[in-house]
């Protein structure tokens, strides 16, 4: 529960900081009043940003308690907070194309959210890898500087920040329309809306420097993706092979005529799945699944089942 | 234990009730739909352990 509310705490920091990020990118660094590389915002743009920011900006606006946030409250603020981001993104990088100016404020202001995230994110590996992150540019900030932005390397930098952009969204997109509250809670949501707002700063592009925060941050996303993998396994057609017909008669010995399950063969099925990573999986799923022929065949042989004549 | 809602679709009229028998052993309330090939939808839903066990 700390750790839910420490998160809560500092995503309103930093819906306060992706604010200042965006008035500063606004109103300071596109001098000319165009965005460079980009079409003019919508006109509603500065008006729905200003409300979202005070909306998050007051107390209680995020809630504290995870257990109590519904499924379309968790994806209603992880979408206002993505568009938030998504906002200071794009004035961020347009204030790229415009040159080092833009980036030093830019710069000054993602260090001070990476601050923020680094002590406050609950996760100790998030802390890990953002505080690595954080250090990471604030020792080569002024290289980044000389010779980036002279290299003419500013549209590579946006590239590869987009891409990273690309899959923490579309990873986050997944988790909202597949995950329950249960599997995908709002605390989880809030921990990958700062990897996605990491994933648009220079920092975040340089983010190889650390091999063990990689490594970290690629098995937290995994971790994620075995979630959703699990869920598109909920949807299976039914086959009925030979190692499909053995399980189903281990599990009901008197079936087709008497459906009664085996009470000591079902516990004992349940612990096998248990025991092989996939406790969610129903039984008859795993009996019947199409996706699950070579786990019903592991299953027939850890289990030593005969089948019956 | 599963949770949430499995679907089996493609489960011929024949083995319909073993299937359902299946996931209705494991706690789930079960509903089939007929499908237009003939063969049946089976959809399981089974106790969120979330509500099941509150901690």
């Amino acid at each position: 529960m700390v750790e839910i509310v420490e998160t809560h705490r500092f995503l309103v920091q930093f819906v306060i900081l992706c604010g200042v990020a965006v008035a500063v990118m606004t109103f300071c660094g596109c001098r000319t009043g165009t965005m460079a590389g980009r079409p003019r915002p919508l006109a509603f743009q500065d008006t729905l940003t200003k409300s979202l920011i005070d909306k998050y900006s007051k107390p209680g606006a995020i809630p504290e308690d995870d257990t109590k946030v519904t499924e379309a409250q968790r994806n209603q603020i992880l979408n206002d907070l993505i568009y938030l981001t998504d906002v200071n993104y794009y004035a961020f990088t347009s204030g790229l194309y415009e040159g080092r100016a833009v980036f030093d404020t830019a710069s000054d202001l993602t260090m001070l959210g990476l601050g923020a995230a680094g002590s406050l994110t609950p996760a100790a590996s998030a802390k890990a890898i953002l505080a690595a992150i954080s250090a990471g540019v604030a020792g080569s900030r002024v290289s980044i500087n000389k010779n980036f932005f002279q290299d003419q390397a500013t549209t590579a930098l946006i590239a590869k920040m987009d891409a990273s952009r690309k899959t923490q969204l579309a990873l986050m997109q997944d988790a909202m329309a597949k995950l329950s509250i249960t599997n995908y809670p709002l605390s989880r949501g809030l921990a990958q809306l700062a990897e996605y707002y990491n994933a648009g700063t220079i920092i975040g592009a340089f983010e190889d420097i650390t091999a063990t925060a990689g490594a970290e941050k690629a098995a937290a996303n995994q971790s994620i993706k075995d979630t959703i993998n699990l869920n598109a396994v909920r949807t299976t057609s039914y086959t009925n092979d030979d190692a499909s017909q053995v399980l189903q008669t281990y599990w009901m010995p008197g079936q087709p005529a008497d459906l009664t399950v085996n009470t000591n063969h079902q516990a004992m099925i349940q612990q096998w799945l248990v025991t092989n990573g996939i406790p969610d999986v129903p039984i008859q799923t795993l009996i019947t699944g199409n996706l699950f022929a070579d786990a019903r065949k592991k299953a027939v042989n850890d289990l030593k089942i005969q089948p019956t004549k | 234990m599963p949770t949430g809602i499995h679907t089996q679709t493609d489960v011929p009229p024949a083995q319909l009730k073993i299937v359902v028998a299946g996931f209705k052993a494991q706690g789930a309330t079960v509903e089939t739909k007929l499908q237009a090939d003939g063969n049946y939808t089976v959809i399981a839903t089974f106790p969120d352990a979330a509500k099941t066990n509150p901690d």
